[in-house]
Protein backbone atom coordinates (compact mmCIF):
# COMPACT_ATOMS: atom_id res chain seq x y z
CA UNK A 1 0.00 0.00 0.00
CA UNK A 2 3.00 2.24 0.32
CA UNK A 3 4.28 4.64 -2.30
CA UNK A 4 2.00 7.11 -3.98
CA UNK A 5 4.45 6.95 -6.89
CA UNK A 6 3.07 8.29 -10.11
CA UNK A 7 -0.39 8.83 -8.76
CA UNK A 8 -2.19 12.10 -8.99
CA UNK A 9 -2.62 13.01 -5.34
CA UNK A 10 -6.10 14.16 -6.12
CA UNK A 11 -6.98 10.76 -7.48
CA UNK A 12 -9.48 8.88 -5.44
CA UNK A 13 -8.67 5.72 -3.59
CA UNK A 14 -5.84 7.00 -1.42
CA UNK A 15 -5.30 5.11 1.78
CA UNK A 16 -5.54 7.00 5.02
CA UNK A 17 -1.79 6.68 5.41
CA UNK A 18 -1.15 8.34 2.06
CA UNK A 19 -3.63 11.05 2.84
CA UNK A 20 -1.86 11.70 6.10
CA UNK A 21 1.54 11.87 4.47
CA UNK A 22 0.26 14.21 1.79
CA UNK A 23 -0.70 16.66 4.47
CA UNK A 24 2.99 17.41 4.81
CA UNK A 25 2.84 19.35 1.60
CA UNK A 26 -0.82 20.10 1.51
CA UNK A 27 -2.89 21.83 4.12
CA UNK A 28 -0.03 22.79 6.39
CA UNK A 29 1.55 25.41 4.16
CA UNK A 30 -0.73 25.42 1.15
CA UNK A 31 0.05 29.05 0.29
CA UNK A 32 3.45 27.85 -0.93
CA UNK A 33 1.74 26.23 -3.90
CA UNK A 34 0.18 29.54 -4.85
CA UNK A 35 3.45 31.36 -4.22
CA UNK A 36 5.21 29.17 -6.77
CA UNK A 37 2.59 29.95 -9.41
CA UNK A 38 2.65 33.71 -8.85
CA UNK A 39 5.73 34.63 -10.95
CA UNK A 40 4.36 33.20 -14.19
CA UNK A 41 0.83 34.23 -13.27
CA UNK A 42 1.92 37.88 -13.34
CA UNK A 43 2.95 37.44 -16.96
CA UNK A 44 -0.31 35.71 -17.81
CA UNK A 45 -2.29 38.53 -16.25
CA UNK A 46 -0.41 41.39 -17.89
CA UNK A 47 0.21 39.88 -21.31
CA UNK A 48 -2.77 37.58 -21.82
CA UNK A 49 -5.80 38.27 -19.61
CA UNK A 50 -5.54 42.05 -19.51
CA UNK A 51 -5.20 42.32 -23.32
CA UNK A 52 -8.10 39.90 -23.70
CA UNK A 53 -10.32 42.08 -21.52
CA UNK A 54 -9.14 45.13 -23.44
CA UNK A 55 -10.00 43.47 -26.74
CA UNK A 56 -13.51 42.75 -25.52
CA UNK A 57 -13.88 46.29 -24.13
CA UNK A 58 -12.48 47.97 -27.26
CA UNK A 59 -14.86 45.97 -29.45
CA UNK A 60 -17.67 48.06 -27.93
CA UNK A 61 -15.96 51.38 -28.62
CA UNK A 62 -14.85 53.59 -31.43
CA UNK A 63 -11.22 54.06 -30.42
CA UNK A 64 -8.87 56.44 -32.15
CA UNK A 65 -5.27 56.00 -30.94
CA UNK A 66 -4.08 59.28 -32.41
CA UNK A 67 -6.74 61.59 -31.03
CA UNK A 68 -6.97 59.35 -27.96
CA UNK A 69 -10.75 59.52 -28.01
CA UNK A 70 -13.01 56.61 -27.19
CA UNK A 71 -16.72 56.67 -27.86
CA UNK A 72 -19.00 53.94 -26.59
CA UNK A 73 -20.89 52.28 -29.41
CA UNK A 74 -22.45 49.21 -27.86
CA UNK A 75 -22.90 46.52 -30.48
CA UNK A 76 -22.46 48.90 -33.40
CA UNK A 77 -19.07 47.50 -34.46
CA UNK A 78 -20.53 44.01 -34.66
CA UNK A 79 -23.51 45.19 -36.68
CA UNK A 80 -21.16 47.04 -39.02
CA UNK A 81 -19.06 43.90 -39.43
CA UNK A 82 -22.17 41.93 -40.37
CA UNK A 83 -22.80 44.39 -43.19
CA UNK A 84 -19.18 44.85 -44.30
CA UNK A 85 -18.52 42.99 -47.58
CA UNK A 86 -14.76 42.97 -46.90
CA UNK A 87 -15.28 41.33 -43.52
CA UNK A 88 -17.74 38.78 -44.88
CA UNK A 89 -15.36 38.04 -47.69
CA UNK A 90 -12.51 37.51 -45.23
CA UNK A 91 -14.65 35.00 -43.36
CA UNK A 92 -15.40 33.13 -46.60
CA UNK A 93 -11.70 33.22 -47.57
CA UNK A 94 -10.68 31.95 -44.15
CA UNK A 95 -13.24 29.14 -44.36
CA UNK A 96 -11.98 28.11 -47.81
CA UNK A 97 -8.40 28.26 -46.56
CA UNK A 98 -9.19 26.14 -43.49
CA UNK A 99 -11.20 23.49 -45.35
CA UNK A 100 -8.72 23.33 -48.23
CA UNK A 101 -5.81 22.97 -45.83
CA UNK A 102 -7.26 20.64 -43.23
CA UNK A 103 -8.89 18.07 -45.56
CA UNK A 104 -5.54 16.98 -47.06
CA UNK A 105 -3.95 17.09 -43.61
CA UNK A 106 -6.48 14.66 -42.13
CA UNK A 107 -5.92 12.12 -44.90
CA UNK A 108 -2.31 12.50 -45.96
CA UNK A 109 -0.71 12.93 -42.55
CA UNK A 110 -2.33 9.66 -41.45
CA UNK A 111 -1.14 7.90 -44.62
CA UNK A 112 2.36 9.26 -44.06
CA UNK A 113 2.30 8.16 -40.43
CA UNK A 114 1.21 4.65 -41.45
CA UNK A 115 4.10 4.46 -43.91
CA UNK A 116 6.55 5.61 -41.24
CA UNK A 117 5.07 3.11 -38.79
CA UNK A 118 5.75 0.01 -40.89
CA UNK A 119 8.91 -0.61 -38.90
CA UNK A 120 10.93 -1.07 -42.08
CA UNK A 121 14.63 -0.36 -41.80
CA UNK A 122 15.56 3.16 -42.77
CA UNK A 123 12.25 4.79 -41.87
CA UNK A 124 14.08 6.92 -39.28
CA UNK A 125 16.00 8.58 -42.11
CA UNK A 126 12.81 9.22 -44.06
CA UNK A 127 11.19 10.62 -40.94
CA UNK A 128 14.05 13.10 -40.52
CA UNK A 129 13.95 14.15 -44.18
CA UNK A 130 10.18 14.51 -44.35
CA UNK A 131 10.22 16.57 -41.18
CA UNK A 132 12.57 19.25 -42.59
CA UNK A 133 9.77 21.61 -43.80
CA UNK A 134 8.68 21.90 -40.18
CA UNK A 135 12.18 22.99 -39.14
CA UNK A 136 12.50 25.74 -41.75
CA UNK A 137 11.93 29.13 -40.08
CA UNK A 138 8.30 30.16 -40.52
CA UNK A 139 9.30 33.40 -42.24
CA UNK A 140 11.11 31.45 -44.97
CA UNK A 141 7.85 29.72 -45.97
CA UNK A 142 6.13 32.76 -47.58
CA UNK A 143 9.39 34.09 -49.01
CA UNK A 144 10.37 30.79 -50.61
CA UNK A 145 6.88 29.92 -51.86
CA UNK A 146 6.42 33.30 -53.49
CA UNK A 147 9.13 32.13 -55.89
CA UNK A 148 7.90 28.56 -56.16
CA UNK A 149 4.41 29.80 -57.06
CA UNK A 150 5.76 32.27 -59.61
CA UNK A 151 4.15 31.76 -63.07
CA UNK A 152 7.43 30.14 -64.19
CA UNK A 153 8.27 28.69 -60.78
CA UNK A 154 8.77 25.16 -59.56
CA UNK A 155 5.07 24.39 -59.02
CA UNK A 156 4.01 25.28 -62.54
CA UNK A 157 7.13 23.61 -63.93
CA UNK A 158 6.00 20.45 -62.16
CA UNK A 159 2.42 20.79 -63.41
CA UNK A 160 3.86 21.28 -66.89
CA UNK A 161 5.34 17.78 -66.75
CA UNK A 162 1.75 16.51 -66.69
CA UNK A 163 0.71 18.83 -69.47
CA UNK A 164 -1.14 21.16 -67.12
CA UNK A 165 -0.75 24.88 -67.65
CA UNK A 166 -0.41 26.21 -64.12
CA UNK A 167 -2.22 29.40 -63.19
CA UNK A 168 -0.67 32.62 -62.03
CA UNK A 169 -1.10 31.60 -58.41
CA UNK A 170 -0.45 34.91 -56.70
CA UNK A 171 -2.31 37.30 -58.95
CA UNK A 172 -5.39 35.29 -59.93
CA UNK A 173 -8.14 35.91 -57.40
CA UNK A 174 -9.73 32.53 -58.10
CA UNK A 175 -6.68 30.45 -57.16
CA UNK A 176 -4.85 32.63 -54.64
CA UNK A 177 -6.35 30.72 -51.70
CA UNK A 178 -4.69 27.65 -53.23
CA UNK A 179 -1.44 29.58 -53.01
CA UNK A 180 -2.02 29.82 -49.24
CA UNK A 181 -3.06 26.17 -48.93
CA UNK A 182 -0.13 24.51 -50.71
CA UNK A 183 2.67 25.94 -48.52
CA UNK A 184 0.62 25.41 -45.37
CA UNK A 185 0.10 21.75 -46.20
CA UNK A 186 3.75 21.39 -47.17
CA UNK A 187 4.73 22.48 -43.69
CA UNK A 188 1.96 20.88 -41.66
CA UNK A 189 1.31 17.46 -43.18
CA UNK A 190 4.73 16.25 -41.94
CA UNK A 191 4.10 17.80 -38.55
CA UNK A 192 0.73 16.14 -38.02
CA UNK A 193 2.12 12.90 -39.44
CA UNK A 194 4.47 12.88 -36.45
CA UNK A 195 1.56 13.36 -34.09
CA UNK A 196 -0.31 10.49 -35.76
CA UNK A 197 2.87 8.44 -35.53
CA UNK A 198 2.93 8.95 -31.76
CA UNK A 199 -0.71 7.83 -31.70
CA UNK A 200 0.06 4.71 -33.74
CA UNK A 201 2.99 3.84 -31.52
CA UNK A 202 0.77 3.95 -28.46
CA UNK A 203 -1.55 1.20 -29.77
CA UNK A 204 -0.62 -2.12 -28.18
CA UNK A 205 0.50 -4.88 -30.60
CA UNK A 206 -1.77 -7.36 -28.79
CA UNK A 207 -4.85 -5.99 -30.52
CA UNK A 208 -3.37 -6.71 -33.92
CA UNK A 209 -2.11 -10.14 -32.89
CA UNK A 210 -5.54 -11.08 -31.62
CA UNK A 211 -7.19 -9.82 -34.80
CA UNK A 212 -4.73 -11.75 -36.96
CA UNK A 213 -5.54 -14.95 -35.08
CA UNK A 214 -9.19 -14.28 -35.83
CA UNK A 215 -8.32 -13.92 -39.50
CA UNK A 216 -8.92 -10.19 -39.91
CA UNK A 217 -7.47 -8.70 -43.07
CA UNK A 218 -5.14 -5.70 -43.05
CA UNK A 219 -7.98 -3.44 -44.11
CA UNK A 220 -10.29 -4.82 -41.42
CA UNK A 221 -7.56 -4.35 -38.80
CA UNK A 222 -7.13 -0.74 -39.90
CA UNK A 223 -10.88 -0.09 -39.92
CA UNK A 224 -11.75 -1.77 -36.63
CA UNK A 225 -8.59 -1.35 -34.54
CA UNK A 226 -6.38 1.46 -35.78
CA UNK A 227 -9.01 4.04 -36.64
CA UNK A 228 -11.09 3.74 -33.44
CA UNK A 229 -7.99 3.75 -31.23
CA UNK A 230 -6.63 6.79 -33.06
CA UNK A 231 -9.73 8.80 -32.26
CA UNK A 232 -8.10 10.93 -29.52
CA UNK A 233 -5.19 11.72 -31.87
CA UNK A 234 -7.61 12.56 -34.67
CA UNK A 235 -9.43 15.01 -32.41
CA UNK A 236 -6.15 16.69 -31.45
CA UNK A 237 -5.02 16.97 -35.07
CA UNK A 238 -8.39 18.29 -36.19
CA UNK A 239 -8.60 20.95 -33.49
CA UNK A 240 -4.96 21.99 -33.81
CA UNK A 241 -4.97 22.23 -37.60
CA UNK A 242 -8.32 24.02 -37.86
CA UNK A 243 -7.58 26.58 -35.15
CA UNK A 244 -4.05 27.14 -36.40
CA UNK A 245 -5.15 27.71 -39.98
CA UNK A 246 -8.12 29.85 -38.96
CA UNK A 247 -5.92 32.29 -37.05
CA UNK A 248 -2.71 32.13 -39.09
CA UNK A 249 -1.46 35.37 -40.56
CA UNK A 250 2.13 34.98 -41.75
CA UNK A 251 1.40 33.66 -45.26
CA UNK A 252 -1.25 36.23 -46.24
CA UNK A 253 0.68 39.01 -44.50
CA UNK A 254 4.06 38.35 -46.13
CA UNK A 255 3.36 36.36 -49.30
CA UNK A 256 0.17 37.77 -50.81
CA UNK A 257 -0.43 40.84 -48.63
CA UNK A 258 -4.10 40.03 -48.95
CA UNK A 259 -4.09 40.49 -52.69
CA UNK A 260 -5.08 40.46 -55.42
CA UNK A 261 -7.96 42.76 -54.60
CA UNK A 262 -8.41 41.35 -51.06
CA UNK A 263 -8.94 37.83 -52.42
CA UNK A 264 -6.49 36.41 -49.85
CA UNK A 265 -7.37 38.67 -46.93
CA UNK A 266 -8.02 36.22 -44.13
CA UNK A 267 -9.80 37.12 -40.91
CA UNK A 268 -6.55 37.69 -39.02
CA UNK A 269 -5.17 39.87 -41.82
CA UNK A 270 -8.42 41.85 -41.75
CA UNK A 271 -7.84 42.43 -38.03
CA UNK A 272 -4.24 43.44 -38.63
CA UNK A 273 -5.11 45.87 -41.42
CA UNK A 274 -7.90 47.54 -39.49
CA UNK A 275 -5.82 47.79 -36.34
CA UNK A 276 -2.33 48.59 -37.54
CA UNK A 277 -2.94 50.23 -40.91
CA UNK A 278 -6.29 52.04 -40.54
CA UNK A 279 -6.15 52.53 -36.73
CA UNK A 280 -9.76 51.38 -36.35
CA UNK A 281 -8.96 49.78 -33.01
CA UNK A 282 -12.54 49.21 -31.95
CA UNK A 283 -13.62 47.74 -35.27
CA UNK A 284 -10.51 45.52 -35.43
CA UNK A 285 -11.14 44.37 -31.85
CA UNK A 286 -14.70 43.43 -32.73
CA UNK A 287 -13.31 41.25 -35.53
CA UNK A 288 -10.82 39.72 -33.02
CA UNK A 289 -13.69 38.81 -30.74
CA UNK A 290 -15.39 37.09 -33.68
CA UNK A 291 -12.17 35.18 -34.42
CA UNK A 292 -11.90 34.13 -30.79
CA UNK A 293 -15.51 32.98 -30.73
CA UNK A 294 -14.92 30.89 -33.86
CA UNK A 295 -11.81 29.25 -32.39
CA UNK A 296 -13.40 28.56 -28.99
CA UNK A 297 -16.71 27.35 -30.42
CA UNK A 298 -14.99 25.01 -32.82
CA UNK A 299 -12.73 23.59 -30.12
CA UNK A 300 -15.52 23.00 -27.63
CA UNK A 301 -17.92 21.64 -30.25
CA UNK A 302 -15.32 19.18 -31.54
CA UNK A 303 -14.44 18.02 -28.03
CA UNK A 304 -18.14 17.51 -27.27
CA UNK A 305 -18.84 15.75 -30.54
CA UNK A 306 -15.99 13.28 -30.18
CA UNK A 307 -16.22 12.88 -26.45
CA UNK A 308 -15.08 9.44 -25.41
CA UNK A 309 -15.95 7.84 -22.14
CA UNK A 310 -12.39 6.82 -21.36
CA UNK B 1 4.00 -19.49 -46.52
CA UNK B 2 6.02 -18.22 -49.42
CA UNK B 3 3.09 -16.23 -50.80
CA UNK B 4 2.81 -14.40 -47.49
CA UNK B 5 6.50 -13.63 -47.66
CA UNK B 6 6.10 -12.41 -51.24
CA UNK B 7 3.22 -10.25 -50.16
CA UNK B 8 5.12 -8.64 -47.29
CA UNK B 9 8.08 -8.03 -49.61
CA UNK B 10 5.76 -6.29 -52.01
CA UNK B 11 4.27 -4.17 -49.22
CA UNK B 12 7.77 -3.19 -48.10
CA UNK B 13 8.76 -2.29 -51.63
CA UNK B 14 5.68 -0.14 -52.18
CA UNK B 15 6.19 1.55 -48.78
CA UNK B 16 9.80 2.35 -49.58
CA UNK B 17 8.80 3.66 -52.98
CA UNK B 18 6.12 5.91 -51.52
CA UNK B 19 8.36 7.17 -48.72
CA UNK B 20 11.17 7.95 -51.14
CA UNK B 21 8.76 9.71 -53.48
CA UNK B 22 7.19 11.77 -50.72
CA UNK B 23 10.57 12.71 -49.23
CA UNK B 24 11.75 13.81 -52.64
CA UNK B 25 8.66 15.94 -53.28
CA UNK B 26 8.79 17.49 -49.82
CA UNK B 27 12.47 18.32 -50.14
CA UNK B 28 12.32 19.77 -53.67
CA UNK B 29 11.43 23.30 -52.47
CA UNK B 30 14.45 23.28 -50.15
CA UNK B 31 16.72 21.95 -52.86
CA UNK B 32 15.42 24.72 -55.12
CA UNK B 33 16.21 27.24 -52.39
CA UNK B 34 19.84 26.14 -52.11
CA UNK B 35 20.25 25.77 -55.85
CA UNK B 36 18.87 29.24 -56.54
CA UNK B 37 21.08 30.75 -53.87
CA UNK B 38 24.05 29.86 -56.07
CA UNK B 39 22.76 31.38 -59.31
CA UNK B 40 22.81 34.80 -60.91
CA UNK B 41 19.40 36.57 -60.92
CA UNK B 42 18.81 36.00 -64.65
CA UNK B 43 19.06 32.22 -64.18
CA UNK B 44 16.38 31.98 -61.51
CA UNK B 45 13.45 30.91 -63.67
CA UNK B 46 14.87 28.79 -66.45
CA UNK B 47 12.88 25.99 -68.00
CA UNK B 48 13.79 23.23 -67.50
CA UNK B 49 15.14 24.07 -64.07
CA UNK B 50 18.89 23.93 -63.81
CA UNK B 51 19.25 22.13 -60.49
CA UNK B 52 23.02 22.30 -60.34
CA UNK B 53 24.20 25.76 -61.36
CA UNK B 54 26.90 25.55 -64.04
CA UNK B 55 28.84 28.33 -62.38
CA UNK B 56 27.95 28.33 -58.65
CA UNK B 57 28.03 31.85 -57.25
CA UNK B 58 29.35 31.18 -53.75
CA UNK B 59 29.95 34.90 -53.44
CA UNK B 60 26.17 35.36 -53.16
CA UNK B 61 26.43 34.32 -49.52
CA UNK B 62 28.89 36.93 -48.21
CA UNK B 63 27.38 39.52 -50.56
CA UNK B 64 23.82 38.96 -49.30
CA UNK B 65 24.92 38.70 -45.69
CA UNK B 66 26.78 41.99 -45.97
CA UNK B 67 23.84 43.90 -47.43
CA UNK B 68 22.02 44.13 -44.12
CA UNK B 69 22.93 44.11 -40.47
CA UNK B 70 22.63 40.33 -40.07
CA UNK B 71 25.26 40.05 -37.34
CA UNK B 72 23.11 42.33 -35.26
CA UNK B 73 19.91 40.41 -36.10
CA UNK B 74 21.53 37.13 -35.04
CA UNK B 75 22.78 38.73 -31.84
CA UNK B 76 19.29 40.08 -31.10
CA UNK B 77 17.72 36.69 -31.77
CA UNK B 78 20.22 34.99 -29.45
CA UNK B 79 19.58 37.52 -26.67
CA UNK B 80 15.80 37.27 -27.00
CA UNK B 81 15.79 33.48 -27.24
CA UNK B 82 18.15 32.90 -24.31
CA UNK B 83 16.38 35.29 -21.93
CA UNK B 84 12.81 34.36 -22.91
CA UNK B 85 13.54 30.63 -22.75
CA UNK B 86 15.36 30.82 -19.40
CA UNK B 87 12.65 32.88 -17.74
CA UNK B 88 9.85 30.77 -19.17
CA UNK B 89 11.47 27.50 -18.15
CA UNK B 90 12.24 28.78 -14.65
CA UNK B 91 8.78 30.21 -13.97
CA UNK B 92 6.94 27.37 -15.71
CA UNK B 93 8.68 24.69 -13.69
CA UNK B 94 8.05 26.55 -10.42
CA UNK B 95 4.38 26.87 -11.33
CA UNK B 96 4.14 23.30 -12.59
CA UNK B 97 5.63 22.09 -9.30
CA UNK B 98 3.27 24.25 -7.27
CA UNK B 99 0.26 22.94 -9.15
CA UNK B 100 1.37 19.31 -9.04
CA UNK B 101 2.62 18.94 -5.49
CA UNK B 102 0.56 21.34 -3.39
CA UNK B 103 -3.12 21.46 -2.73
CA UNK B 104 -4.42 24.96 -2.20
CA UNK B 105 -7.66 26.82 -2.55
CA UNK B 106 -8.15 27.78 -6.20
CA UNK B 107 -5.36 25.52 -7.46
CA UNK B 108 -7.72 23.59 -9.73
CA UNK B 109 -9.20 26.83 -10.95
CA UNK B 110 -5.78 28.32 -11.70
CA UNK B 111 -4.88 25.28 -13.74
CA UNK B 112 -8.04 25.63 -15.83
CA UNK B 113 -7.42 29.34 -16.35
CA UNK B 114 -3.90 28.64 -17.57
CA UNK B 115 -5.12 25.78 -19.77
CA UNK B 116 -7.71 28.01 -21.40
CA UNK B 117 -5.03 30.39 -22.71
CA UNK B 118 -4.00 27.65 -25.13
CA UNK B 119 -7.13 28.64 -27.05
CA UNK B 120 -6.16 32.32 -27.09
CA UNK B 121 -4.17 33.11 -30.24
CA UNK B 122 -1.83 36.10 -30.38
CA UNK B 123 -3.79 37.26 -33.43
CA UNK B 124 -6.83 37.85 -31.19
CA UNK B 125 -5.06 40.00 -28.62
CA UNK B 126 -2.33 41.56 -30.77
CA UNK B 127 -3.89 45.04 -30.78
CA UNK B 128 -4.41 45.49 -27.01
CA UNK B 129 -1.15 43.64 -26.32
CA UNK B 130 0.64 46.08 -28.57
CA UNK B 131 -1.03 49.00 -26.75
CA UNK B 132 -0.02 47.56 -23.36
CA UNK B 133 3.62 47.13 -24.37
CA UNK B 134 3.55 50.60 -25.91
CA UNK B 135 2.20 52.07 -22.64
CA UNK B 136 5.17 50.51 -20.87
CA UNK B 137 7.42 52.35 -23.33
CA UNK B 138 8.75 48.97 -24.47
CA UNK B 139 8.44 49.26 -28.25
CA UNK B 140 11.78 48.55 -29.92
CA UNK B 141 13.22 46.98 -26.80
CA UNK B 142 14.32 43.51 -25.73
CA UNK B 143 11.87 43.46 -22.84
CA UNK B 144 9.08 44.35 -25.25
CA UNK B 145 9.90 41.40 -27.49
CA UNK B 146 10.54 39.01 -24.61
CA UNK B 147 7.91 39.64 -21.94
CA UNK B 148 4.81 38.35 -23.80
CA UNK B 149 6.61 35.04 -24.49
CA UNK B 150 7.08 34.16 -20.85
CA UNK B 151 3.47 33.50 -19.87
CA UNK B 152 2.99 30.41 -22.00
CA UNK B 153 0.73 27.61 -20.84
CA UNK B 154 2.65 24.86 -22.59
CA UNK B 155 5.59 24.81 -20.18
CA UNK B 156 3.39 24.94 -17.11
CA UNK B 157 1.30 21.99 -18.27
CA UNK B 158 4.31 19.95 -19.38
CA UNK B 159 6.15 20.45 -16.09
CA UNK B 160 3.05 19.85 -13.99
CA UNK B 161 2.45 16.59 -15.81
CA UNK B 162 6.02 15.54 -15.20
CA UNK B 163 6.07 16.51 -11.54
CA UNK B 164 2.86 14.58 -10.96
CA UNK B 165 4.78 11.46 -11.88
CA UNK B 166 7.51 12.11 -9.31
CA UNK B 167 6.93 10.02 -6.17
CA UNK B 168 5.68 12.16 -3.31
CA UNK B 169 7.76 10.07 -0.93
CA UNK B 170 10.97 11.57 -2.30
CA UNK B 171 9.76 15.08 -1.71
CA UNK B 172 8.36 14.26 1.68
CA UNK B 173 11.65 12.66 2.68
CA UNK B 174 13.49 15.85 1.82
CA UNK B 175 10.96 17.90 3.74
CA UNK B 176 11.24 15.67 6.79
CA UNK B 177 15.00 16.06 6.63
CA UNK B 178 14.39 19.76 7.07
CA UNK B 179 14.82 21.08 3.52
CA UNK B 180 12.71 24.16 2.77
CA UNK B 181 10.16 24.32 -0.01
CA UNK B 182 12.51 25.91 -2.53
CA UNK B 183 15.46 23.79 -1.49
CA UNK B 184 13.37 20.66 -2.04
CA UNK B 185 12.37 21.95 -5.44
CA UNK B 186 15.90 22.71 -6.58
CA UNK B 187 17.67 19.76 -4.96
CA UNK B 188 15.11 17.01 -5.59
CA UNK B 189 12.51 17.95 -8.19
CA UNK B 190 14.69 19.80 -10.71
CA UNK B 191 17.44 17.18 -11.07
CA UNK B 192 14.84 14.45 -11.48
CA UNK B 193 13.00 16.30 -14.22
CA UNK B 194 15.91 16.79 -16.62
CA UNK B 195 14.25 15.03 -19.58
CA UNK B 196 11.15 17.24 -19.33
CA UNK B 197 13.29 20.35 -18.88
CA UNK B 198 15.37 19.46 -21.94
CA UNK B 199 12.22 19.02 -24.03
CA UNK B 200 10.85 22.32 -22.79
CA UNK B 201 14.09 24.24 -23.39
CA UNK B 202 14.44 22.97 -26.96
CA UNK B 203 10.79 23.57 -27.72
CA UNK B 204 10.64 27.10 -26.33
CA UNK B 205 13.98 28.13 -27.80
CA UNK B 206 12.86 27.06 -31.25
CA UNK B 207 9.50 28.74 -30.85
CA UNK B 208 11.01 32.05 -29.68
CA UNK B 209 13.72 32.00 -32.32
CA UNK B 210 11.11 31.40 -35.00
CA UNK B 211 8.50 33.92 -33.82
CA UNK B 212 7.60 36.38 -36.52
CA UNK B 213 4.34 38.20 -35.81
CA UNK B 214 5.12 39.67 -32.39
CA UNK B 215 8.57 41.15 -33.10
CA UNK B 216 7.17 42.30 -36.45
CA UNK B 217 4.62 44.37 -34.52
CA UNK B 218 6.84 45.85 -31.81
CA UNK B 219 10.10 46.37 -33.68
CA UNK B 220 10.55 49.17 -36.17
CA UNK B 221 14.17 50.17 -35.71
CA UNK B 222 16.83 48.28 -37.61
CA UNK B 223 19.08 47.57 -34.64
CA UNK B 224 16.32 45.75 -32.72
CA UNK B 225 15.34 43.37 -35.52
CA UNK B 226 15.51 39.65 -34.88
CA UNK B 227 16.51 37.26 -37.67
CA UNK B 228 12.97 36.62 -39.00
CA UNK B 229 12.23 40.35 -39.17
CA UNK B 230 15.62 41.04 -40.73
CA UNK B 231 14.94 38.44 -43.41
CA UNK B 232 11.48 39.78 -44.16
CA UNK B 233 12.79 43.34 -44.53
CA UNK B 234 15.68 42.11 -46.63
CA UNK B 235 13.33 40.18 -48.93
CA UNK B 236 11.23 43.30 -49.41
CA UNK B 237 14.22 45.51 -50.11
CA UNK B 238 15.95 43.09 -52.49
CA UNK B 239 12.72 42.24 -54.28
CA UNK B 240 14.29 41.12 -57.55
CA UNK B 241 17.57 39.66 -56.34
CA UNK B 242 16.21 36.14 -55.88
CA UNK B 243 19.57 34.42 -55.36
CA UNK B 244 20.47 36.79 -52.52
CA UNK B 245 17.12 36.23 -50.83
CA UNK B 246 17.54 32.47 -51.14
CA UNK B 247 21.10 32.68 -49.82
CA UNK B 248 19.93 34.47 -46.69
CA UNK B 249 17.03 32.03 -46.32
CA UNK B 250 19.50 29.15 -46.48
CA UNK B 251 21.75 30.79 -43.90
CA UNK B 252 18.78 31.20 -41.54
CA UNK B 253 17.62 27.61 -42.06
CA UNK B 254 20.92 25.81 -41.47
CA UNK B 255 21.24 26.49 -37.70
CA UNK B 256 17.73 25.13 -37.17
CA UNK B 257 18.43 21.99 -39.17
CA UNK B 258 21.64 21.41 -37.21
CA UNK B 259 19.76 21.94 -33.96
CA UNK B 260 17.06 19.53 -35.12
CA UNK B 261 19.51 16.80 -36.06
CA UNK B 262 21.32 17.12 -32.72
CA UNK B 263 18.23 17.34 -30.51
CA UNK B 264 15.86 15.34 -32.65
CA UNK B 265 14.33 13.39 -29.77
CA UNK B 266 13.45 16.44 -27.65
CA UNK B 267 12.24 18.27 -30.71
CA UNK B 268 9.84 15.57 -31.81
CA UNK B 269 8.70 14.94 -28.27
CA UNK B 270 7.89 18.61 -27.74
CA UNK B 271 5.85 18.63 -30.91
CA UNK B 272 4.05 15.40 -30.15
CA UNK B 273 3.18 16.53 -26.63
CA UNK B 274 1.80 19.90 -27.58
CA UNK B 275 -0.34 18.64 -30.39
CA UNK B 276 0.78 21.89 -31.67
CA UNK B 277 0.53 25.47 -32.50
CA UNK B 278 3.00 27.56 -34.41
Amino acid sequence: MSGAAGVDPRARGQTIGERFRRSWLGPREPYWGLLLVVPILIFFVIFKFWPLLQAIRLSLYDADPIKKVETFLGARNFLDLAGDPLFLRSVVTTTAYVVGTVAPIMVLSLVLALLLHTGLRGTALFRTLIFLPVIVPIIIVPILWRFLLHPYGLVNEGLGLFGIAGPNWLSDKDVVVGALIIPTDWRFIPLYALIYLAGLQSIAEDYYDAAKVDGASAIQRFRWITLPLLKPTTVVVLIASVTFTAKSIVLPLVMTEGGPNNASTTLSLFIYQNGFAFFNLGYASAASVVLLLIVVTFTIATLRLFRTDD
Amino acid sequence: MSSIRMQSRLVALVSYGLLAGISFLVLLPLIWMVSTSLKIPAETFTSPIEWIPSDPQWSNYPAAYGRANFNRYFLNSVIVTVIATSLHVAFASLAGYGLAKYRFVGGRWLLVVILVTLMLPLEVIMIPLFLTVKDFGWLNSYQGIIAPHIGDAFGVLLMRQYFLSLPNSLIEAARIDGAGHLRTFFAIAVPLSRPALATLVIFMARETWDEFLWPFLVVSSDDMRTVPIGIQTFARAELSNFPHIMAISTVATIPLIVMFVVFQRQFIKGIQITGLRE
